[in-house]
């Protein structure tokens, strides 16, 4: 209950109004998750962890109502109580600062997206501005490239000649300045679009276009040399001819037409010969490959916004998928949830939490529904997340394995309340509170009898009064029956709510 | 980019969009019902775009083809109330007042198709829209919007529609100065207490200037405008308000189901807001049956038109829709001998109706087979 912590519950009061009664669900919760640690939440089934998360994200749903109580979230000296925001400012911090991973990945994903657009989906209600803006400035880099590529090109060429005169000399030492001086602006400048359409019609001339129009003006050259000899042939053919007058009138006729076509191969031909090879005109639609390419350095033809945010994002969620481990995630993020196996949709599941890099993660019984050998992969990932990441987890569980595993601390709750609070060393070693010595005997080992606590957990609609759990406890004492005993601090960093501990 | 790229992006893109589509066509393809339903629709389809071509509207109709030719010397000779039978000049005979049947036949097509995808299309829209909200956010604002619908349903379709379409004017009175007035009043009143900056400043400077100008008007000369409503765009009206509940209670059905599962817990999680988890997330996963549903609808549409037609309240007597050619049979088919001598004045539009409505039916269980996740195996 300090600085360091991102989140603090205190007294925290959630209420079901059923039909058959008010469900106190949650009796004043004391709970602290402090930056960069894995906080474990343990209980019973019903014993109120899971209300417990939903109330942090403010959604807990009908007929529960948070009655009272404060969630403060810290961010950097930053203090915010959620349940006092409103409905759309908590949207911003839901997903964004607190990200929750579910018990049932399968459930938990949308059967009718691709996994790609299940994370982008997330990006796009907290990251979009963002994540356009380096589309923007990805688009920009790639001109500043290709600007420098093309003008270093130009600058190799100019170094390559052999000026002879002295004027010449000036010349080339002039444009040489012109070009390094243009060098000199690229880091600062983004250029305009007038400017990368120019740069391409200069590459273009310089470069390929001269060639392909020598290339086309000879074929054509060729094409039109051949289509004369033939019709220069014919018409010898059809001169030396000769027949009835019906016959002469139909080699008339055929003369008459080849005239016109030699005519028009001629005029073709003297147009053509007018021409220099490098003007000849390719037309309309005349496209070469690789016209604008500069060595591996692409222009981008259009300046096309939709797409360039298209691929960021795709890259983004390829990046997502790989810190969750996920093999091939190119592949894996164009498959739907009905194609993947239960440990690679728990997988993407908490890369759509952490699309967004949340300080705090709550995983709700992430592995609760997997093999055992899968299970132990989700928690060796989410010990790395953590490591890398540096976001803080709630890691709520009812597997004590798992807490003495992965967890830094422990919260064990019982009947909506935190019982115990403390290291997690110091929680298997030396625990205080009756019902967590009690939850620690019950763990089964191999060669003893099965232990259980005596009772049941009571029912939440008529609650005992005095401490939840004084009808199980075997130190039971008379105040335990009316007065609920406060959550206090006995050692250093370790949290009781029980009369035993002066929680009177 | 060359279009190449982008090409072979979109082909990645797409792929189990066509896969999926590929897969529907298959299952199509195995049912022959299936596919008679298709081919009679792209059937009607290809009569309604060659209608200009098939029966060219004659001169004398200048330029409207919606109204069908009558046969002026049969009308001289024989009169309004005897019908003539198919001859190589009219196909399908002529019907009471001489009224080229097959004119009526081939341009009803048109009539059809728009009265049918519009009734349905306009109700589809406003039945989902209706029933997901309420769907969504329950509570009062369910009870309200489903007590509505409740209302409308509780009334017999065909009475229903008859009565709205009696009951609707054939003109509606537009003071356009009166509605300038509200809108911009609404405006200027919404920026000035929302939008408090330089945009919001010039917006309510524009919408300012509306109100004057609407005011001026409406104390000096209110601008009116008369808004005609023909007789067939009242059966449009009438048969769209009686058919959007049926949608609504569809929808709020499947939004129900679909609002309970984790992935809407997970959107909401995510903070979404709730426009987006609505149609990201419950829309396209409940929207299948409405599909369905709707496409069995476009024939009971048409059908429920041609009975307000035949009780006459439809479009006038000369406009070609198959409703309105059985009705006018009705006068020439006074006894049991005429009835079976001028048969063609109504099996022949009746039977364009008939094939209408099969072919949609057919086309609709077909899409079921196809759509339901329940009903298709792989």
């Amino acid at each position: 209950m300090s600085q360091g912590d991102i989140v603090e519950v205190k007294d925290l009061e959630v209420k079901f109004y059923t039909y058959s009664g008010v469900v106190e669900a949650l009796d004043g919760v004391n709970l602290f998750v402090r930056e960069g640690e894995i906080l474990g939440l343990v209980g019973e089934t019903g014993s109120g962890k899971s209300v417990t998360s939903l109330a942090i994200m403010r959604l807990v749903p009908p007929p529960g109502i948070i009655e009272g109580g404060r969630i403060i979230l810290r961010d950097s000296g930053k203090q915010q109580d959620t349940l006092t925001m409103s409905e759309s400012s908590i949207r911003q911090i839901r997903g964004k600062d607190i990200a929750m991973i579910f018990q049932e990945p399968r459930a938990y994903l949308n059967p009718v997206y691709s996994v790609e657009n299940q994370i982008s989906e997330v990006m796009l209600v907290h990251r979009k501005e963002e994540l356009y803006e380096n589309s923007v400035a990805s688009v920009q880099m790639r001109i500043i490239d290709g600007r420098k590529a093309v003008l270093e090109k130009q600058k190799a060429q100019l170094d390559k000649e052999k000026p002879e005169g002295e004027k010449e000399k000036a010349e080339l030492a002039k444009r040489r300045e012109a070009i390094e001086k243009k060098l000199g602006q690229q880091t600062t400048k983004p250029p305009s679009n007038n400017e990368i359409a120019s740069y391409r019609r200069l590459l273009r001339a310089e470069r390929y276009w001269p060639a392909e129009r020598a290339r086309q003006y000879q074929k054509k050259k060729a094409k039109l040399e051949k289509l004369r000899a033939d019709v220069q042939k014919q018409k010898t053919a059809l001169e030396q001819k000769k027949g009835t007058e019906g016959q002469m009138a139909k080699i008339n006729k055929q003369k008459r037409a080849l005239m016109t076509w030699s005519a028009h191969y001629d005029r073709q031909y003297a147009e053509l010969m007018k021409l220099e090879p490098y003007q000849f005109n390719l037309g309309r639609g005349a496209r070469i490959k690789g016209a604008i390419r500069v060595g591996a350095i692409r222009f981008p033809a259009r300046f096309n916004r939709k797409r360039q945010f298209k691929a960021e994002v795709q890259k983004e969620v390829v990046k997502v998928l790989k810190s969750v481990e996920i093999p091939d995630p190119e592949r894996v993020s164009r498959m739907y949830p009905h194609e993947l196996s239960g440990g690679m949709a728990q997988r993407v599941v908490i890369a759509m939490a952490l699309a967004c890099n949340p300080r705090l993660l709550i995983a709700d019984e992430p592995t609760t529904n997997l093999d055992v050998t899968v299970q132990a992969q989700i928690l060796n990932l989410v010990k790395t997340l953590k490591k890398n990441l540096g976001s803080a987890i709630l890691y709520i569980t009812h597997d004590l394995g798992v807490v003495a595993q992965s967890c830094d601390r422990v919260s064990v709750m019982y009947a909506g309340n935190v019982v115990e609070t403390a290291d997690v060393f110091e929680t298997f070693s030396n625990p205080l509170h009756p019902y967590t010595r009690a939850l620690l005997e019950s763990i089964p080992r191999p060669g003893e009898p099965f232990k259980s606590i005596p009772g049941i957990v009571p029912s939440l609609i008529n609650p005992l009064k005095g401490c939840r759990f004084h009808d199980r406890c075997s130190y039971a004492q008379e105040q335990c029956l009316t007065m609920k005993p406060k959550f206090l601090e006995v050692k250093p960093d370790h949290y009781v709510a029980c009369h035993l501990y002066g929680g009177s | 980019m060359s279009l190449t790229s982008r090409w072979e992006d979109f082909k990645t893109g797409m792929r189990p969009r066509l896969s999926e589509w590929r897969f529907m066509l298959k299952r199509m393809r195995q049912s022959n019902l299936a596919m008679a339903g298709l081919i009679i629709i792209l059937c009607f389809i290809g009569i309604a775009c060659l209608a200009p071509v098939l029966a060219p509207p004659p001169a004398s109709n200048r330029g409207d083809p919606w109204i069908i030719p009558q046969d002026q010397t049969y009308l001289k000779m024989i009169g309004p109330n005897v019908p003539t039978p198919p001859t190589v000049q009219h196909v399908f005979g002529t019907t009471y007042y001489q009224y080229d049947i097959y004119y009526g036949c081939i341009w009803g097509t048109i009539t059809a198709f728009r009265v049918g995808l519009t009734v349905v299309g306009i109700s589809l829209i406003a039945g989902v829209i209706i029933g997901t909200i309420a769907a969504f956010y329950g509570g009062v604002i369910d009870e309200i919007l489903m007590r509505f619908t409740d209302i409308i349903l509780a009334f017999p379709g065909l009475v229903l529609s008859m009565a709205i379409v009696l009951a609707f004017p054939e003109a509606i009175p537009l003071n356009l100065s009166e509605l300038f007035l509200g809108i911009s009043a609404f405006f200027v009143l919404i920026f000035l207490g929302l939008k408090r900056d330089r945009t919001g400043a010039i917006w309510v400077a524009g919408f300012s200037v509306i109100l004057v100008f609407s005011v001026l008007t409406y104390l000096y000369h209110p601008l009116i405008l008369a808004l005609n409503i023909g007789k067939l765009d009242k059966v449009l009206i009438a048969l769209t308000l009686v058919s959007w509940p049926s949608y609504a209670r569809l929808i709020r059905g499947e939004v129900l189901r679909v609002k309970n599962e984790d992935f809407v817990e997970a959107s909401k999680a995510s903070g979404s807001s709730d426009f987006r988890t609505i149609t990201r997330h419950i829309l396209p996963n409940s929207i299948y049956p409405v599909f369905i549903v709707a496409t069995l609808d476009i024939g009971s549409v048409i059908l429920t038109a041609a009975a307000l037609a035949f009780i006459g309240i439809g479009s006038p007597p000369y406009f070609p829709d198959w409703g309105q050619i059985v009705s006018n049979s009705e006068s020439v088919i006074t006894n049991g001998v005429a009835i079976v001598h001028n048969f063609y004045t109504f099996f022949i539009p009746g039977m364009f109706i008939a094939m209408f409505v099969v072919g949609w039916n057919l086309l609709g269980d077909a899409l079921r087979d196809v759509l339901d996740p329940m009903l298709r195996r792989r």
